[in-house]
């Protein structure tokens, strides 16, 4: 009976749950009628050249209207895997065949050490509830991955928080680095664990993969 | 004259080898190119970690893909264990008789939408009967050591190659990983100049260029 139950009967209602789509029609409707937005969560890290294959989800959320939250981390994948150095390495290639499509170029070609850039993450955090938090996280993993290569310089990016921002990047602090790691915390409460990953009222996408899904998930919710 | 090799690492626990399983057999019709089958034993049975989190998200996403490329999904019966060995080592066989594509496009099928218990005699015999192949070169099959060998050399390969998941292509030297990347190895394909003329194309019988 055990035996049947998992490999036959949770799967199955799982699956038929996952296709279900009315519930969240209704919750969406719902919210709606309350005058509020969809609700898209974005978790990304500096070191993921991913993460700037997802950029255009950033477009996909402000055109439907919905409420984009970024999470910047600096901790990412499961415990004890074994894959993960193995992701690292490939999803340099990966990226670059992705952008490929979009006629982009990834410039930076070597895998990053999650350190050299947690200042970005550090900097990004450091802006939430400002308007110019979603435009620098932009610029610098374009300015990272798209236009840059070699040794990554804390003042090469200062500069371009200062324009963005209006002022100085903020100096290191205990508090930052444990509301980066709160984020990290709170994507695995929710349900995911790697980079970059979008959770679209409710639900988990890889988001350097399945923008088009993302935009058709709104779009059937009635955003 | 020799074709251009494409390897195909497939897994029959893996969702999105099922995916990709039609369009894979398919590229030995459009392009010049030998595709190579490796099955391999799945995550689970290698020591891979897979976290609850990980398996909703896989069954989700596998689902809204299924959806998105108009395939069957989710009337599933999960092949775990014996169920694997014994689609493998016969995915080998059908290999040996020229109905490799046909074998592993029907039991996939059969576990990822339409409940098939493939760790079970009876189903697994109607179907490959159903295939033409005989049911008692199978049992053969089953317990072919040989088979096995090739199943672990496969899946050591992959390992060496320095992936984890499935489906994985192999072209050149490169290696492409996703039921969604298939179109980035057509790409290296075309422009490796191997895409066949329209007429070649309809020539081509079904399943040839495949081992």
């Amino acid at each position: 009976m055990r035996d049947y139950i998992q490999r036959v009967l949770m799967p199955r209602l799982l699956i038929a749950w996952f296709a279900t789509r009315w519930p969240g029609q209704l919750w969406a409707a719902l919210l709606r009628l309350l005058g509020l937005r969809a609700q898209v969560e974005l978790y990304f890290a500096f070191d993921d050249p991913y993460s700037v294959v997802a950029l255009p989800l950033l477009e996909v959320a402000s055109r439907h209207r919905a409420e984009l939250k970024l999470y910047p981390i600096v901790e990412r994948g499961m415990a004890g895997d074994p894959a993960l150095s193995q992701r690292r390495r490939f999803s340099i290639k990966d990226s670059q065949r992705l952008l490929q499509r979009r006629g982009l170029m990834l410039k930076r070609n070597e895998v990053v050490d999650p350190q050299a850039t947690a200042f970005l993450a550090e900097w990004v955090e450091s802006l939430r509830g400002q308007p110019s938090m979603q435009a620098f996280a932009a610029a610098a993993l374009t300015r990272l991955w798209l236009n840059s290569s070699g040794a990554i310089e804390e003042a090469d990016f200062a500069s371009l928080f200062r324009e963005i921002a209006g002022h100085a990047p903020p100096k290191p602090s205990e508090d930052i680095r444990r509301r980066l790691a709160d984020n990290h915390l709170r994507q695995l409460r929710k349900g995911h664990w790697e980079s970059p990953a979008a959770r679209v009222q409710g639900e988990w996408f890889f988001a350097h993969e399945r923008v088009p899904q993302i935009e058709e998930r709104l779009t059937y919710l009635g955003w | 004259m020799a074709h251009a090799l494409v390897e195909f690492f497939f897994s029959f626990r893996s969702p999105y080898s099922y995916l990709a399983a039609p369009r894979a057999f398919q590229l030995p019709r459009r392009y010049d190119i030998e595709l190579l089958f490796r099955g391999i034993r799945p995550m689970a049975m290698r020591g891979q970690p897979l976290p609850l989190a990980k398996r909703l998200y896989l069954l989700r996403d596998s689902k809204r893909e299924a959806d998105r490329i108009g395939m069957p999904f989710g009337k599933f019966h999960d092949p775990l264990g014996e169920g694997v060995w014994r689609c493998l080592t016969i995915a080998e066989h059908a290999a040996t008789v020229g109905r490799l594509p046909e074998f592993v496009l029907a039991a996939s099928r059969g576990i990822w939408s339409e409940g098939l218990d493939v760790a079970s005699d009876g189903p697994l015999r109607s179907l490959c009967e159903e295939l033409g192949l005989q049911w008692a070169d199978c049992v053969a099959a089953i317990a072919n050591a040989g088979y096995r060998q090739q199943v672990e050399e496969n899946t050591a390969q992959l390992s060496e190659l320095g992936q984890w998941g499935v489906p994985v292509f192999t072209f050149a030297g490169e290696a492409y990983w996703g039921q969604d990347r298939i179109e980035d190895l057509e790409q290296a394909l075309r422009a490796a100049g191997l895409a066949k003329k329209p007429g070649d194309v309809a020539a081509t019988a079904p399943g040839s260029g495949t081992r």
